[in-house]
């Protein structure tokens, strides 16, 4: 069996916050990888106010899952592409968490939640957000790191946009790689994460922190090694937690051979 | 799984609104014995009491620039996050104290254009001249500039004298909103508590924000007029 090109590893832990305060972790991850080396990987954070964001967390990320995993990643996907399968995917949602508001004599509002999200595949890579979260990219031939979706602010201080609401396609972020690079470093996070790793002026990422993961994290071929250690990073790290008191979730995949 | 990380502490970003302290300290040959010793105990209480505090510890950047014989930034602008141990001053040589004015205040504008330069907002800096005797050098240009600055609100600018200083030149040098105080005895634990508790205060408050602050009077006293006249 050939060695898969990409190694990833994800996480998604309660922030010290939400814990003090008796709340749920509101973030959801999850990430696929498929026999033909493709990874796809879905965050969602459930804002804080929510009182259902947990659960419009999860509907996000199963609605998202589902949708991805019926692609067929051996061609290659245009902008339109993606804007279809994706506005099908929010399309759902908005269905799906109307149906539990109803159900649950809730509010559509109660399930607030974002989404950040990237394919994978060995010879393109895209991503997309509804939200305030972050992807950066390295490309296989340098050594920057680069943001190729930055969080996406509302109006006002803490405010953003959710994959939850109605007519969440207008503020849907899609970025594809250029057909002449290839992808060698991916990192997606929620907003947690933000103010220690992006730049606040002009979002760009912090080169030393994206450099520091990809030496030193637990890059195992087996995902379960790789989550726990990645989960600890996140739960014990008294320097990300001195800062971030946030749910965190973050997912990252290296290609596993310079070309 | 990887058992020796590397610390993760010099690579994350601290995107924390800056309060500047530049601290002009005068360890010249008179400050030897018991005055440089509780002035090296002040200051190491100082960075404890700052590096404690959860947010403090990201937001106070503390610069020494000292002129006791000559003028050296014993420690560049940085937060107590991975400060380490505080300086330890020995006392030696005269007082060039108008150089080590001019070298503190061109060091704090290009530490402020570096927060501009990376979006990071700041608090209206804090500068402390504690001086136990008289300039050496020539200090009238540097007096100008401590009035310019002050009316232009580019800081706060506060004179202290320890017993012997030469008031009635730091009142020349003080800002005339801001006249010198004088150090009670030795007081420097005190002085330096009392400077901890400020900057953890004002670390605390919105960008824009008046702050009160505690009394001076646990440490200071306003000179008497024979003491301006030397």
């Amino acid at each position: 069996m050939s060695t898969p090109i990409w190694t990833v590893v994800g996480a998604s832990v309660m922030g010290v916050a939400h814990k003090a305060k008796g709340l749920p972790c509101q973030d959801r991850a999850w990430v696929h990888a498929t026999q033909d080396d493709v990874i796809i990987g879905i965050i969602s954070d459930g804002a804080g106010s929510a009182p259902r964001a947990a659960q419009g967390a999860e509907i996000v990320v199963k609605t998202f899952g589902k949708a991805l995993l019926q692609v067929d990643w051996t061609r290659r996907m245009t902008r339109d592409d993606y804007l279809a399968i994706l506005g099908r995917a929010l399309t759902e949602i908005e269905a799906l968490v109307w149906d539990s508001a109803l159900t649950e004599g809730a509010m559509v509002d109660d399930y607030l939640a974002t989404v950040t999200g990237f394919v994978l595949c060995p010879n393109h890579a895209a991503a997309f957000q509804v939200g305030d979260g972050f992807v950066v990219c390295r490309e296989n031939s340098s050594e920057v790191f680069d943001t190729v979706i930055p969080p996406k602010q509302g109006e006002y201080a803490n405010s953003t946009f959710f994959a939850t609401s109605p007519g969440a396609v207008g503020d849907l972020q899609i970025w594809l790689a250029d057909e002449d690079r290839r992808v060698g470093f991916l990192a997606a996070s929620s907003d947690g994460l933000a103010s220690i790793s992006l730049h606040c002026r002009d979002a760009t990422p912090g080169q030393d922190l994206f450099s520091w993961y990809e030496r030193n994290l637990c890059w195992s071929h087996d995902p379960a090694v790789a989550f726990h250690d990645l989960e600890s990073l996140l739960t014990n790290s008294p320097e990300i937690n001195a800062r971030v008191t946030d749910d965190k979730s973050l997912v990252i995949c290296k290609r596993t051979q310079r070309i | 799984m990887n058992q020796q990380r590397e610390t993760l502490l010099p690579v994350v970003l601290n995107p924390e609104p800056r309060c500047p302290v530049l601290l002009l300290l005068d360890p010249s040959s008179s400050m030897q014995g018991v005055k440089i010793n509780q002035l090296n105990e002040g200051l190491r209480h100082y960075v404890q009491a700052v590096r404690a505090d959860e947010v403090a510890r990201f937001r106070v950047e503390t610069c020494l620039v000292t002129f006791g014989g000559s003028v050296r930034i014993a420690r560049d602008f940085e937060t107590m996050v991975d400060y380490g141990e505080a300086p330890t001053l020995i006392a030696r040589g005269g007082t060039p104290m108008g150089e080590a004015i001019e070298t503190g205040l061109d060091h704090l504008e290009e530490r402020k254009a570096l927060y501009r330069k990376h979006g990071l907002q700041y608090y209206r800096p804090w500068v402390f001249l504690l001086t136990d005797g008289e300039p050496t050098d020539t200090w009238e240009r540097a007096a100008q500039r401590v009035h310019q600055g002050e009316r232009a609100r580019k800081f706060l600018f506060f004179a202290i004298g320890v017993e012997g200083a030469d008031f009635g030149t730091l009142a020349q040098i003080a800002p005339p909103s801001r006249p010198p105080l004088k150090l009670k005895g030795l007081h420097f634990a005190e002085f330096f508590a009392w400077l901890s508790d400020s900057v953890l205060t004002v670390s605390r408050g919105e960008i824009g924000e008046q702050i009160e602050t505690d009394s001076w009077d646990a440490w200071g006293v306003i000179p008497t007029s024979s003491e301006y006249s030397r």
